[in-house]
């Protein structure tokens, strides 16, 4: 059942629309990212949920309550902020227990509370400390904390981790996913880093331009990128781009010709709309779909870099039509900036047409 | 140890002689009110007075003395009663006009009402309007109102509010994050809430730097409390010192006991200026003023 319910919003900034007709729904309990560039609306977005900037046309209901136009205290909804906007002049305590203070909810029942969710986020022994005395991930977790006591219909968190260095990200962010898991709470989570998006979310809302580019599960949109947009978005390292012409196209499949093919290669189907001969495609070749294949090479690509992860290498390579490439290596490459790789593809890979969008979608 | 270099060796004597011309005033009101009133013209050129007495200060301050002077038994002036009446002056005009000065600084920060701008505008516009222009419109006002020689006729034209404290304040609201606005909003707390448990405490810095400009200015307001409050059961202490020194014979004034109740007046500043003040150069620096 939808919990959520944006149904085509939009948001007006003087003549500037940063928010352009998106209507997305959540279910209860669902974990969705709000993934983009800087500037595509979804920070706006979440703060039209909270409440905070008012909704220019469309509706926004939450538990089948419309609110499009209520005051941010009567939406249930608590917020995480990127500066976590902590109190600085009260203590963790008192910065988790403000909301439940100004609401006069009866003191036991307020410290049982507190205690709870200092419980949960391990954060006991710092609850008369005052925020400047916390690191960035103990802030964090109190930001959190200011969220769970409140017991609200929907966490919304507007970049929570991108104040953080690497280590405490990749931590803060598990401890996100188990929060959720433990508290089964509906999480609205804008980002703009989509290995964020693809590790946390149920579902990911990809945004451009203040539009909706995509709504799906990480999987979904990594193995059926609707647009150029997308497949270039999601996923990391991110995937070859390499464009083309067909030649000519059945129901089995095309035959495309690009600059940095030896020779034209016939790409698989099942397409749901084939494009004309002579038209221009964009072959899109995630990491993983390029191998290094000495004995049937479709292309080759010089060697720039090589990153040695250790277990992997990650090898940065250029096509001879200039295109910039990534292939993993899951051993230790035994390549040297220079050398020219004899490169395949191994699944049928993505075909995009001029305007960018997928062929095998419909 | 640091090196002597020559632009010490020249400018140390220099500062030190600033700081005898700045601190030879105040030695001097001290010395005189440490003098016998018999001595004061005998020691004039002497840095000390021939004979030490704190006899002054005891009579100015209504207690026994042993120093008797006719003009000042004709008719005393209770310095400590105005002391007393200097403290409330300054208390109610300091704490009422920061009040309700941070809420309408508040309020031109963070909130949207339609003619904000303007009004703000006409607010700065009244920084402009010297106050001697304003004394005497005030003072038929509040005579008009029959709050003559009454605090409350004394604090009136500045406990709601100066342009220059809501200008002050309002600076420091626009410059906190507007997140723990939202954030406390989000809670459920009302403006006023938001106002008074986060917005006012996070303050708390600017707010000692203009209660402290407001009260060294208060404490040494002179002319106003002059016109309205001549009455010696709200005279402050400034009102006080004019009219002991008016009182005392044109050819003869009671020089150590003006002196005294000089010193006196301005012990209440000293002790400002040695608890608060490195916050009092800061203040003087971020404000731009005086």
């Amino acid at each position: 059942m939808t919990f959520l319910r944006i149904d085509h919003v939009t948001k007006q900034f003087g003549s500037v629309q940063v928010v352009k007709g998106v209507s997305i729904e959540a279910r209860k309990g669902e974990f969705v990212v709000f993934v983009g560039p800087s500037g595509c609306g979804k920070s706006t977005l979440l703060r039209m949920i909270a409440g905070l900037e008012e909704t220019s046309e469309g509706s926004i209901s939450i538990d089948g309550e419309d609110l499009t136009h209520a005051d941010p205290a009567d939406r249930h909804v608590a917020m995480v902020f990127q500066s976590y906007a902590l109190f600085p002049h009260m203590s963790v305590f008192d910065n988790i227990a403000f909301g439940m203070q100004v609401n006069k909810v009866p003191k036991a029942e307020i410290k049982a509370r507190v205690a709870e969710a200092a419980r949960i986020l391990q954060i006991e022994p710092l609850l008369e400390r005052k925020p400047k005395q916390l690191s960035g991930g103990q802030r964090q977790r109190v930001a959190i904390g200011r969220a769970i006591v409140r017991k609200p219909k929907i966490f919304l968190f507007d970049e929570p981790l991108s104040n953080l260095d690497a280590e405490l990200r990749t931590q803060m962010r598990v401890e996100i996913a188990k929060i959720h898991r433990e508290i089964g709470a509906t999480m609205i989570y804008v980002t703009h880093d989509q290995v964020e998006a693809m590790t946390l979310a149920d579902r990911i809302v990809v945004l451009r331009g203040g539009l909706v580019e995509q709504i799906g599960t990480p999987i979904d949109l990594y193995d059926n990128p609707a647009n150029l947009f997308v497949a270039g978005f999601i996923g990391s390292p991110r995937m070859t781009l390499l464009s083309g012409k067909v030649e000519s196209a059945s129901a089995h499949g095309l035959q495309v010709a690009c600059p940095a093919f030896s020779r034209p290669q016939s790409i698989s189907g099942p397409f749901a709309r084939l494009p004309q001969a002579g038209s221009q495609v964009t072959i899109g070749l995630r990491p993983e779909a390029i191998r290094i294949d000495a004995a049937n090479p479709v292309f080759s690509a010089k060697v720039e870099i090589t990153e040695n992860l250790g277990g992997s290498t990650l090898i940065y390579a250029v096509t001879q039509d200039g295109t910039a490439l990534i292939v993993p290596a899951q051993e230790r490459a035994s390549v040297r900036s220079g050398d020219t790789l004899p490169l395949s593809f191994s699944t049928a890979p993505h075909v995009f047409d001029a305007q960018g969008n997928n062929l095998r979608l419909p | 140890m640091k090196k002597l270099t020559p632009q010490a060796v020249l400018g140390y004597p220099v500062l030190a002689l600033f700081v005898f011309i700045s601190l030879l005033p105040l030695w001097m009101a001290l010395k005189i009110g440490l003098t016998y009133p018999d001595d004061v013209y005998t020691s004039a050129s002497s840095l000390l007075p021939n004979a030490y007495t704190p006899g002054n200060f005891l009579r100015v301050m209504g207690l026994p003395s042993a120093i008797e002077v006719s003009a000042f038994r004709a008719s005393p002036i209770d310095f400590m009663f105005a002391l007393r009446n200097s403290v409330i002056y300054t208390a109610l005009t300091v704490t009422g006009q920061i009040f309700f000065s941070a809420l309408a600084g508040y309020a031109f920060a963070r909130m949207n009402f339609p003619g904000r701008n303007k009004l703000f505008f006409a607010f700065l516009a009244a920084t402009m309007i010297p106050s001697v222009v304003l004394f005497i419109p005030n003072f038929v006002l509040i005579k008009q109102l029959g709050l003559l020689n009454s605090f409350a006729g004394l604090v009136a034209p500045t406990i709601l509010m100066t342009p220059f404290a809501v200008f002050f304040l309002r600076q420091f609201f626009l410059s906190a994050p507007k997140e723990l606005d939202e954030a406390a909003r989000l809670e459920g707390a009302s403006q006023f809430q938001i106002f008074w448990r986060v917005a006012l405490p996070i303050q708390k810095g600017p707010i000692a730097t203009l209660a402290i400009l407001l009260s060294i200015n208060s404490w040494n307001e002179f002319f106003w409390p002059f016109l309205v409050g001549r009455d010696p059961s709200v005279r402050v202490m400034a009102v006080a010192l004019s009219d002991f020194m008016s009182q005392t014979g044109r050819g003869n004034p009671d020089w150590s006991g003006l002196m005294a109740a000089i010193v006196l007046s301005i012990l209440p500043v000293i002790a400002m200026l040695i608890v608060f003040g490195r916050q009092i150069v800061e203040s003087l620096q971020t404000s731009g003023l005086k």
